[in-house]
């Protein structure tokens, strides 16, 4: 028998492999802060910073003086809170009815779903629709296109039918309705499986920008991470033609420092950041669960 | 009867409806744009615009509702080709490059007009191009420009017309610091290839850096192929589509001829030499989101040598009397503030060829275009439009620069000096309406001489390239899109590869044959003979 608290090297092995993998992640980010706090002569000059050699919050000072960055952080809050928790939701409802074995024709509503992640419309069609259905410029052109996912609903689905029969039934017999099994049974049993998929939905608006890109033509519903591109890469390409001729505007372009756009991405990218680990423990419970049963 | 009667009432009410409306003020047109902007106009903070908008309807007599519509640059052909199929596209947008002008032109999607009527609305503007712009300096180009405009007998799109364009663009900058170290002046500077490579050499080997270490190399990407000019040849390599040459009539691609070989074998030598940086293609030119024309490598002392930049990206601060240019900014803040770079000479091969790509003074990248959708009449009153920025100056000077004292001031040179960024003038209403008056300056006297006349930097330029084998000549033979360039994207990938493998010595220059056939295989022989059917018809 191998003691479980006893060194080994396989463990040992295990271990610095798993400090490396981290460490290539912490570092980056820490590259990333320091950047952030430093003079753009320090920040132009590139190579790694493990400790800011002078520190400044001006680049932060710009960052939260740019209205675009409040504006979108607005945008990206309303789109996250109200999408991910419709999402969940109706999600979830849907998952429900085809984890029920009695439901009719289940096999083939299930395929009819899954059918779903093989095809897209395509970016035009896509667009008409959303356009006639006259979302344009609106939350909700952010959150109705993509609002149930095939494959989420299909691990919520494999979680619920993972919960004993046994449970419903003697809820039926207590007199509750099927509603009422979903809303006060059903959902308080899921939880590790609802957040896991809250978290992919949060992460996915916080970070979408395509989107927004195509639909929203009003700046002020401009989210945070098209703010966040604009930034980042303004004057990254040479926007000149062959015929070499210097567009007079564009060489006078001032282009974002590197530190600017390492404070940007840190103010953007903090909040979920910070979300992650309270999430997490639900993570791995949750979609093992789901994937041990079919 | 009865129905006879409610129809009579209900006749006589459209009547009244339908009149009331014309008694009152005329409603202004809509007109929306969508050009070269820096980032969106904050419409509570627009301050230009009804400005603009006042200026046309009280002195010109033109009454329109500018909308000023924001279209991100980086993708900006993706998202108004979305709009244009789904109906929402505005109604003045940029034709981007030739390539798009032709497939918005195939397409239907963009307006015609003859030029009669473009002649009608906006004399000024057609009489000043025909006296060959501003000086009447571009007067041998105009032929080119109505090429450009015309599709088929119609116009199309109103092309910019640069006295700047045909200016070589790009130059060779030395770093200061090493070529002190290894005693070379401006003077010694290389002027032949053999002393080229030969001060490549040293830069690789003699650690001009004086670090002790041999981590130097000669050349950058870019510099690399500034031999190719010494061959004549513009090059496309790597990345992008090569030129055309004219040998004897006869149009060819300068990727596959003998100089171009000869150029790669040179260059395969010098590699094998170590005074090139095996990761010569990995991006230390040009680093993937910071600004293009940056050269990393030579900023940060990895090569000696590079031509990723323009001489204004490396202008001194004396010149303006500004910080000094964008790159050179970069190059002081990390090799120090009394860092120096040199602007160099291009080398000159065995015919005595030198130099580097040089444009043309036509082009319709930031040109405006018209929404098939709109009406003569609108389009009319966008040419009366753009002949009244070319007119009144005060107009002109207000959608460009804004308010003088504070978004800009003017400098005893005779240019301006802008007060705020670029993104915040944009907030305002500055450039919104940039497509409505020309491509990015007015087709007049006062716009030229803004953008290039009273310009230090454009005098500054063309005084270095005064010097002999600091100017540069080589134009692509083709300078039209050809029929099937979605080709290239093939042939540029064989292109890279092959001609990367050949330098890094993994192929050996004898497979320079097999590579031309299986160019000539995979499309080029097609391109080839369009080209030439194109330098025919020309």
């Amino acid at each position: 028998m191998v003691n479980s608290s006893r060194f080994s090297v396989g463990k040992a092995i295990i271990y610095a492999l798993l400090t490396l993998l981290s460490a290539s992640i912490v570092i980056a980010f820490w590259h990333l802060l320091n950047l952030s706090l430093s003079p753009s002569h320090i920040a132009t000059k590139g190579g790694l910073l493990l400790y800011p050699r002078e520190a400044t919050l001006d680049n932060y000072a710009r960052v939260i003086g740019n209205r675009y960055i409040w504006l979108g952080y607005k945008n990206t809050l309303i789109r996250t809170v109200i999408g991910t928790v419709l999402q969940l939701f109706f999600t979830a409802m849907g998952a429900y009815v085809l984890s029920k074995r009695f439901f009719p024709h289940r096999t083939f509503w299930t395929f009819f779903i899954v059918f779903t992640m093989f095809f897209s419309g395509g970016l035009i069609p896509t667009y008409l629709v959303v356009k006639n259905l006259g979302l344009l410029d609106t939350y909700a052109s952010m959150i109705l296109p993509g609002f149930i996912s095939a494959y989420n609903m299909v691990i919520m689905r494999n979680y619920f039918q993972s919960l004993p029969e046994e449970i419903e039934e003697s809820c039926l017999i207590d007199g509750a309705g099927r509603f009422r099994i979903f809303l006060q049974i059903i959902l308080p049993l899921s939880k590790p499986i609802l957040a896991t998929v809250a978290l992919w939905l949060v992460v996915g608006h916080w970070n979408s920008w395509f989107d927004v890109l195509i639909y929203i033509a009003d700046d002020t519903k401009f989210t945070l991470q098209i703010v966040l591109r604009r930034i980042i890469i303004t004057g990254s390409k040479e926007i000149l033609d062959t015929s070499a001729a210097a567009n007079a505007a564009e060489m006078e372009s001032v282009v974002s420092s590197e530190g600017l756009k390492a404070a940007c991405i840190f103010v953007t990218t903090l909040p979920i950041l910070c979300a992650y680990p309270f999430v997490q423990k639900f993570f791995v419970k949750g979609i093992m669960i789901g994937s041990l049963k079919g | 009867m009865k129905g006879t009667r409610i129809l009579a009432l209900a006749l006589a009410a459209m009547l009244v409806i339908t009149l009331v409306p014309a008694l009152a003020e005329e409603a202004p047109v809509k007109i929306s744009v969508a050009g070269y902007m820096f980032g969106p106009v904050d419409n509570d903070n627009d301050v230009i615009t009804p400005l603009v908008e006042q200026m046309l309807k009280e002195k010109h007599g033109i009454n329109v509702d500018i909308e000023v519509v924001y279209i991100e640059q980086a993708n900006y052909s993706e998202i108004l080709n979305t709009r244009l199929a789904g109906g929402t596209a505005p109604d003045v947008f940029l034709a981007q490059s030739a390539t798009t002008l032709n497939t918005y032109y195939d397409q239907g999607v963009i307006k015609t007009w003859s030029k009669e009527f473009f002649q009608e609305n906006a004399p000024d503007v057609y009489s000043f191009i025909e006296n060959g712009a501003a000086y009447g300096d571009l007067a041998g180009d105009v032929e080119a420009w109505w090429k450009a405009a015309l599709r088929d007998g119609e116009m199309v799109v109103i092309p910019s017309f640069k006295p700047d364009g045909s200016m070589p663009y790009k130059t060779l900058i030395y770093r200061g610091d090493w070529l002190d170290k290894l005693g070379v002046t401006e003077e010694t500077l290389p002027k032949t290839v053999d002393d080229f490579v030969a001060l490549m050499t040293r830069f690789a080997k003699e650690d001009p850096d004086g670090n002790g270490q041999d981590d130097t190399f000669g050349c950058s990407l870019t510099a690399m192929k500034a031999l190719f000019g010494s061959y004549g040849l513009g090059i496309g390599f790597s990345g992008s589509s090569s030129y055309w040459v004219n040998k004897d009539g006869v149009i060819v691609s300068a990727d596959v001829t003998d100089e171009a070989k000869e150029v790669i074998g040179i260059l395969a030598k010098m590699y094998a030499d170590g005074l090139i940086d095996p990761e010569f293609v990995a991006g230390k030119e040009s680093v993937e989101g910071s600004y293009w024309a940056i050269s990393h490598g030579m900023v940060t002392g990895l090569y000696g040598v590079s031509a990723n930049a323009s001489i204004d990206h490396y202008r001194l601060k004396e010149v303006l009397g500004d910080d000094g240019g964008r790159c050179a900014q970069e190059y002081w803040a990390v090799n120090g503030a009394d860092s120096t770079f040199v602007y160099g000479p291009w080398p000159a091969g065995p015919k005595g060829d030198y130099g580097w790509e040089v444009g043309t003074p036509v082009a319709v990248s930031e040109s405006a275009v018209y929404n098939a959708d709109m009406s003569d009449e609108k389009l009319a009153l966008i040419f009366k439009i753009l002949n009244a920025f070319a007119t009144d100056e005060e107009l002109y000077m207000t959608a460009f620069a804004g308010i003088e004292g504070t978004h800009y001031e003017k400098n005893e040179n005779g240019t301006i000096k802008r007060l705020m960024g670029n993104e915040e003038l944009n907030a305002v209403g500055v450039w919104g309406c940039r497509s409505l008056y020309g491509a990015d300056r007015a087709f007049s006297q006062l716009g030229y001489d803004l953008a290039f006349y009273n310009d230090v930097t454009i005098a500054n330029r063309l005084n270095w390239f005064k010097k002999d084998q600091y100017n540069s000549y080589i134009q692509d033979a083709v300078t039209e899109t050809l029929p099937s360039n979605d080709l290239f994207a093939e042939l540029n990938t064989l292109r890279d590869e092959t001609w990367t493998a050949m330098i890094r010595g993994e192929k050996p220059l004898d497979d320079w044959d097999a590579y031309v056939q299986a160019w000539l295989a995979a499309g080029g022989q097609t391109l080839t003979d369009e080209a030439n059917e194109w330098y025919a018809g020309n």
